[in-house]
């Protein structure tokens, strides 16, 4: 149960991150973070490791 | 037509960029969950899975082989634990050895060389581990697996803040949760690890297997590395081992403490009738003062803060510039079952084991480990 809960927390917060990435006045640095973020998130939501 | 803002166009470039990197990174951490081929020698009479022995490990990363070598003359039966923290290659490497090339002509011997298979399929975070390493055959190079010393997460988690162990109540950190040598003698409905310990305990108990020896490595400024820990039932055979290969090797025998739990010398000799043994070789991979840790460290044992540390006296086995090879480390740990093997019939119920002719401790420092492997195919 506590796995599912963990999964739920990275994709709300992954989906936030993507959301805040497309959104207006962000500088290409604050999108460049945002991306590698997103790679990290992606791979705990994936289970790889 | 509307033009596309800039910010919408780099945000799409960089999600690509992530998509990439997903995928690759994806086939790199998946590649871990690879096996290197073992390749069973005319010893090995059967391979079963541990599930056979508890079938609730079948299907899971737990399930791991178990190799039997049986000479057809009736005697004792020994198991070889390799693999049980996979950042140590020694103890795995040895098990490879003995599936490969031992021709045991009396009893039985049980080898299972990848004790935590989970463990294989993962480094442990922040030690900038590499993924395998190398060994050079007569004719070829043989890749093997660089694990972790704890269960994958992804195959158990989360980590309690503090890990009880289930029979003795004994408190350890939460990150052992995950430590085979902390889950003896195991639990069925447990997490993963102790399905693998209730597994290997359970085998031991099924089979009448006499002696067990469970194969490790530790850092070099450890204090018990060099060393031979044995249960108290076990210590007589330790002992007697000791006579013959103290002759060739700085080696001692230790006394496993009564209260510490979960491990195989404890364990499974309180709740098995087995000789429990478990064996320690120093490893410059491990610890907190080598350099940049890859194939080469692991393999020939050389690094140059150990050979420093060494002359302030900061670690406990001898240690210069030549290093401690890997070669050297299966050498102390073969020499030592052979011994356990042939001195059991002086301590046992009268049954006798012999793994025939293994190589000798000076013939694998002269040749290398890898001469007795198989060639790769």
């Amino acid at each position: 149960m506590l796995k599912y809960v963990y999964l739920a927390i990275v994709a709300f917060v992954l989906a936030l991150i993507v959301v805040n990435m497309f959104k207006k006045k962000k500088n290409f640095f604050f999108q460049l973070d945002a991306a590698i973020v997103m790679v990290t998130l992606i791979l705990r939501l994936l289970l790889v490791k | 037509m509307k033009k596309i803002p800039k910010h919408i166009i780099t945000a799409s470039i960089l999600c690509i960029f992530v998509i990439v990197a997903v995928v690759y990174l994806t086939i790199v951490f998946r590649s871990q969950h690879k096996e290197e081929p073992i390749y069973p020698g005319p010893g090995v009479t059967d391979m079963k899975m541990l599930s056979t022995w508890f079938p609730a490990l079948k299907g899971t990363n737990g399930d791991t082989e178990v190799y039997i070598l049986d000479s057809g003359v009736p005697g004792a039966s020994m198991l070889v634990l390799g693999g049980t923290h996979p950042n140590e290659p020694s103890g795995f490497i040895t098990a490879v050895a003995l599936i490969e090339c031992c021709q045991p002509t009396v009893g039985t011997l049980y080898v299972i060389p990848r004790a935590n298979n989970s463990a294989f399929t993962c480094t442990d975070p922040q030690e900038a581990a590499p993924m395998n390493f190398t060994i050079d055959t007569q004719n070829g190079t043989r890749w093997f697996r660089f694990g972790s010393r704890a269960t994958n997460p992804v195959d158990q988690w989360p980590d309690s803040e503090v890990y009880v162990h289930a029979s003795s109540g004994q408190q350890l950190s939460g990150s052992e949760t995950r430590n085979l040598n902390r889950a003896y003698p195991g639990r069925a409905d447990g997490n993963l690890t102790e399905k693998i310990a209730y597994g290997i305990t359970t085998l031991i108990q099924q089979e009448d297997i006499e002696i067990t020896v469970d194969l490790h490595e530790a850092s070099p400024e450890y204090t018990t590395v060099n060393a031979i820990v044995a249960h108290e039932d076990a210590l007589e055979l330790a002992s007697i081992a000791l006579w013959d290969v103290e002759d060739y090797m700085a080696i001692t025998v230790e006394k496993s403490p009564t209260n510490l739990h979960g491990l195989t010398h404890r364990e499974l000799g309180d709740y098995t009738d087995t000789l429990a043994l478990l064996m320690e070789t120093a490893n410059a991979s491990q610890g907190r003062l080598h350099g940049k840790i890859d194939s080469e460290l692991v393999v020939s044992g050389k690094d140059k803060y150990y050979a420093r540390a060494a002359k302030y006296g900061a670690v406990t086995v001898p240690y210069d510039e030549t290093g401690i090879s890997l070669s050297e480390r299966c050498a102390r740990h073969i020499s030592c079952l052979v011994q356990f093997a042939e001195q059991y019939a002086f301590v046992g119920d009268g049954t006798s084991i012999s793994l025939g002719s293994m190589p000798s401790y000076k013939d694998i420092l002269t040749n290398g480990i890898g001469y007795y492997l198989a060639d790769p195919q």
